[in-house]
């Protein structure tokens, strides 16, 4: 998925200003990209004549949204499962002794990423560092991986 | 029906062998799987390599040839197998790299006693390597003490995201070894390819070559270690100077090579010329150099080779003396061959069209689990189990060691194993 | 079958036989006090009968040997298989195997024909160096190590580095010292874990070590530089360890060393995760004094806590023992090999039979093999020759025996073999229960998960648990 844009998702929105999510259209336009709201914050969206945008939206802000507290964007088209982030993941790394080393963690073990049907998938963003506050930053799955399909909001 | 789990399967898809897959079965079906990546999934599934929503078509019953091919039962498609072969002077057997290593060694029986060729997939590659590394003063080590040691990992015309693709989260340039305990911070990763692709974004040099010239990058390299002019390559030289420039000042390093140095006419020159660069680099630090394996027992076949016949080249059966390792692979020597036993494979799909044509003239017996390009062009075709899912067997790493494939489907079809083995049992 | 061997000369240290005429019946596979009707009978009038040969120590199956083999320089299992039959031994002992090569190692052994096998494993002290440092720890380990023993399928423990050493400068503080680590294992429980043994290099003759007893030092001959190391051997010896005597040829041979005991033209080198990699070269040891202090050792105190190796491929070939047999019982045989005076003692028969199959035997752990007695295995060599057969022809008669029989079946008849088809068995040490949970910290580091570490079924012969 190309790195979405602001002026990509303004295109959507009523462009009224009307600032009844508490931003302007713009403003609401960023903070969709960072998760901070939903496209169906803004009432005008809910209506039938904006039906069409509201999918669009919802399309191109992909079906991970709920993953918004970590704030990374899971494109399982692209992963390929290689399970580099997986691996990198220092987290993973705290919650199964299988990781470190290269291995998969093992199957009763609860970890953050994990391959899934051959894809990746963010199992328990609650342990990401970056739902996290009080932890420091982190993005290596994101950096890491080769296929770009971990990306950052 | 309930769910069963299968833990710690081997995946039986490409030379990585990852033996961490997490299986849950629920009738008869795969239900769900951990820790596969995306090819090794479309085995588990039966679904085409990175289309995993496409099936692939079984075979569905032993078949042969009248008119067209034709559904009968095992009984007669084995006599008709067997005649075949019988009536044959020098049949060829050919694939193997993609069955356990029981059934490998009956395939060689079967060549043994019916003084054919028997040659495995891929051969034309590995032959070169298997005899340079007599004299290259080889230094290998099993995968572990890669990752535990290196840190310099080099992939050569090959990309391991498509062909091996957790290969560089276990194996090589991610995970965390007893000495490099940063995992790919303490590593530093070269690709030589012919396009640029994704190696080119976690490795520090990305080299690309023009197609069929690696030889030409090596040969510099080797010049540049040897302080010599290397004026008249053309490359991107910048680039060379930098790689080998890092090469000789690390301490523990690590080639793996892949079919891209398969080239039709470059691949002997190609694999010679990286085993003599290797050899230069020993000389002054550790460098491991692996084929990247894609099929999943490449490394058994060869294994079997070397113990049965003390070499891993190609074996023809035919000369009355002792055996013949013929250095020419199949691309070379086709037309000496009068009936084929193919296995697990899909020439018609692999070879160069001049040299599938050829196989079109002659009987073949075909033994595979997918309907392939393959399947309609041969005398009789047997459906089998898929080996690692349906059916158990041993297959070797890339780097030589064992693991068990376990059985995690019931299937309706005999293994190859034991096909191969009543074949061998009617000669 | 029921076979009967009649009239032979028996040789068996156990059973106290020093060429008395016994016959032997044989019936399923096992020696039997007797029985009325043979199927068949064998003549061995005249001839030595001593149980089938035992090579405690011989690299025939060692990862990256295959490599070797590759380039025509190594026999291949079916040549290994038959020679060693022919030669009238029946087992041989892979000595170096390690956790994650056993899968490879018992593959390949499973590959070469007659021949019993099993093999030692290596255990690598990086695996459990957080443990070895005190004795606090003792009891775990002493519980992981029959686990992994079991596990891979090994039928000892052998330490080939008896120490933890890195280079990297950062993990120093990791290292565990040879002082440390065989003060440990010296006071390791043997009921626990019974011999260990040690892989002999010169540096350990520099080491004290407190409790020799519970150790079996493996081709000591190879390590022997000097006098004072010598009178260590024996103090070794007499305080009741073990040893095998790694006996020279002076051939060219292929070498399984380290670096800094390499010699010759190296062919490769294996990283096998010990803090120095495997060399595989050729070339010649016999320039040291290092052959005739191993020469000397071998003559000077043949008794039960000695057993024949040649760390075979390295300082002779399997292929030359029947030659260096020879050498030991005939002082005449061997009065060129060394411009200094060796002993004269001179082996006997039956000294040939103990250091050969009754003292492998035993440190093996095998209670079934190495001897003639009623139930034991019916693995059985016939050697065309006896007390009287002159010193020149001991050596074809060794290298060529007239009959053997491996498991009951006969392998070889008339100096031929007549059946390569002979039960193979893989001998393992193992445990009552196998709860593999308390070893799995030693795979911490390992790209196999635990379980596909350990060896199935289907990489062995048949398996026979002591
Ligand atoms: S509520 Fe909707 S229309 Fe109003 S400012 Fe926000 S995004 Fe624009
Ligand atoms: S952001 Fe960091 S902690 Fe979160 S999943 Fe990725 S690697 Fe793990
Ligand atoms: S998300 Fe990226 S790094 Fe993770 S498995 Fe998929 S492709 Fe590999
Ligand atoms: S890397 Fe190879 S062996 Fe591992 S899961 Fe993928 S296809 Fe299977």
């Amino acid at each position: 998925m190309a790195k979405l844009s602001m002026y990509q998702l303004y295109q959507y929105l009523p462009k009224t200003d009307c600032e009844k999510c508490g931003f302007s259209c713009m403003g609401f336009a960023n903070r969709l990209i960072s998760r901070d709201v939903r496209p169906e914050d803004c009432p005008f969206l809910l209506e039938p004549e904006y039906s069409e945008s509201l999918t669009e939206l919802n399309r191109l802000l992909g079906p991970e949204v709920e993953k918004e507290i970590t704030g990374l964007i899971i494109d399982q088209e692209k992963c390929n499962g290689c399970g580099i982030c997986v691996t990198v993941c220092e987290v993973n790394m705290e919650k199964s002794q299988e990781v470190g080393s290269g291995r998969g963690p093992g199957f009763s073990d609860d970890v953050v990423l994990r391959i899934d049907d051959g894809k990746i998938k963010l199992v328990d963003p609650q342990s990401c560092r970056r739902a996290n506050p009080s932890s420091h930053i982190c993005r290596a799955c994101a950096e890491l991986c080769p296929t770009k399909a971990i990306s950052l909001v | 029906m309930s769910e069963i789990l299968y833990e710690s399967v081997v995946c039986p898809s490409c030379g990585c062998l990852c033996d961490d897959i997490d299986v849950v079965v629920e009738e008869n079906r795969v239900k769900s799987i951990r820790n596969v990546c995306e090819w090794g999934i479309n085995k588990f599934l039966f679904t085409k390599k990175f289309t995993s929503n496409v099936r692939r078509g079984r075979v569905e019953k032993p078949m042969i040839r009248g008119k067209t091919l034709v559904e009968t039962n095992y009984e007669t498609a084995i006599s008709m197998a067997v005649d075949i072969l019988k009536g044959s002077k020098k049949p060829l057997i050919y694939g193997l790299t993609n069955s356990g290593y029981n059934a490998q060694k009956i395939a060689l029986n079967i060549a043994r006693r019916l003084k054919g060729l028997f040659e495995p997939r891929g051969a034309a590659l590995l032959s070169s390597y298997y005899a340079a590394m007599g004299d290259s003063n080889f230094y290998v080590a099993p995968l572990e003490e890669i990752r535990n040691n290196a840190d310099l990992i080099i992939y050569w015309g090959c990309n391991p995201i498509h062909s091996t693709p957790r290969h560089l989260a276990r194996y090589s340039v991610y995970p965390r070894g007893r000495c490099k305990e940063r995992g790919s911070q303490d590593r530093v990763v070269f690709a030589v390819d012919v396009a640029e692709n994704e190696m080119g974004k976690l490795s520090r040099q990305f080299l690309q070559v023009e197609r069929g010239t690696d030889f030409l990058a090596m040969e510099t390299m080797m010049k540049l270690l040897r302080g010599e002019s290397i004026e008249d390559y053309k490359g991107d030289i910048v680039s060379i100077e930098n790689m080998v420039k890092y090469m000789t000042k690390v301490s523990y390093g690590a080639i793996f090579f892949g079919l891209g140095l398969s080239g039709k006419d470059s691949a002997k020159r190609n694999v010679e010329n990286l085993m003599a660069l290797v050899k230069e680099l020993n000389s002054k630090t550790r460098f491991v150099i692996l084929p990247l394996y894609d099929d999943f027992n490449t490394s058994g076949v060869i294994q079997l080779l070397i113990r049965e016949l003390k070499s891993p080249m190609p074996a023809d059966f035919s000369c009355d003396q002792a055996v013949n390792h013929s250095m020419n692979t199949l691309l070379e020597n086709l037309h000496e061959v009068d009936a084929a036993l193919v296995v697990g494979e899909d020439p018609f799909w692999s070879f160069p069209s001049e040299k599938s044509d050829f196989l079109k003239e002659i009987p073949m017996v075909l033994i595979d689990p997918f309907w392939t390009r393959t399947t309609n062009k041969c005398q009789v075709v047997f459906p089998t189990a898929v080996t690692g899912i349906e059916a158990e067997g041993v297959a070797y790493r890339m780097d030589g060691l064992p693991l068990k494939l376990k059985k995690v489907l019931e299937s309706e079809y005999p293994s190859d194993e034991s096909i191969l083995g009543d074949i061998y049992q009617r000669l | 079958m029921k076979i009967k061997i009649e009239g032979g000369r028996l040789y068996d240290p156990r059973n106290n036989l020093d060429g008395e005429e016994r016959d032997i019946f044989i019936e399923n596979g096992i020696i039997v006090d007797r029985f009325s009707s043979a199927d068949k009978t064998i003549n061995a009038s005249g001839k030595t009968i001593m149980a089938g040969g035992i090579d405690i120590h011989s690299h025939i199956a060692t990862y990256g040997l295959n490599l070797i083999r590759g380039t025509g320089r190594f026999y291949s299992p079916r040549e290994i298989g038959y020679i060693y039959a022919k030669m009238g031994y029946t087992h041989v002992n892979e000595p170096f195997m390690t956790q994650v090569t056993a899968r490879y190692v018992h593959h390949e052994l499973s590959s070469i024909p007659i021949l019993d096998t099993s093999a030692f494993l290596v255990l690598n002290l990086r695996d459990v160096e957080a443990k070895i440092k005190s004795a606090k720890h003792l009891e775990e380990v002493e519980k992981i190590i029959p686990i992994i023993i079991a596990g891979t399928k090994a039928i000892g423990l052998k330490i080939y580095e008896p120490f933890v050493r890195y280079t990297q400068r950062t993990h120093i503080l990791r290292n565990v010292t040879e002082k440390k680590v065989l003060s440990f294992f010296s006071s390791i429980n043997r009921e626990k874990i019974p011999r260990i043994i040690l892989h002999t290099s010169p540096e350990l003759f520099g080491k004290e070590i407190e409790n020799p007893v519970g150790f079996h030092f493996s081709h000591v001959g190879s390590a022997i530089g000097n006098e004072e190391d010598y009178q260590k051997v024996l103090s070794y010896l007499n305080a009741g360890a073990t040893v095998d005597l790694g006996l020279f040829d002076f051939e060219q041979n292929l070498r399984i060393s380290n670096p800094k005991q390499t010699v010759g033209e190296v062919f490769g080198r294996v990283d096998m995760g010990l803090s120095e990699d495997i060399v595989f070269s050729q070339g010649n040891a016999s320039e040291s004094e290092t052959p005739f202090f191993a020469f000397k050792l071998a003559l000077s105190q043949p008794s039960n806590h000695i057993s024949f190796s040649t760390d075979s491929p390295a300082n002779a070939s399997f292929e030359a023992y029947p030659k260096i047999f020879s050498w030991l019982m005939k002082a005449e045989n061997r009065a060129n090999l060394f411009d200094k005076e060796l002993p004269d003692f001179e082996y006997s028969l039956l000294d040939i039979a103990r250091i050969t199959r009754y003292n492998p035997a035993v440190i093996l752990g095998f209670k079934n093999k190495g001897h003639l007695g009623a139930e034991a295995e019916a693995d059985i060599a016939i050697y065309d020759i006896n007390k009287d057969t002159k010193p020149d022809k001991l050596e074809a008669g060794f290298r060529d025996c007239a009959c053997l029989i491996k498991s009951g079946s006969i392998v070889v008849e008339d100096h031929k073999i007549v059946n390569d088809q002979a039960e193979k068995k893989t001998y393992y040490r193992g445990v009552e229960t196998l709860d593999y949970e308390p070893a799995k910290i030693l795979a911490g580091y390992s790209t196999f998960r635990f379980e596909n570490l350990m060896v199935d079924e289907v990489f062995t012969a048949k398996e026979v648990k002591i």
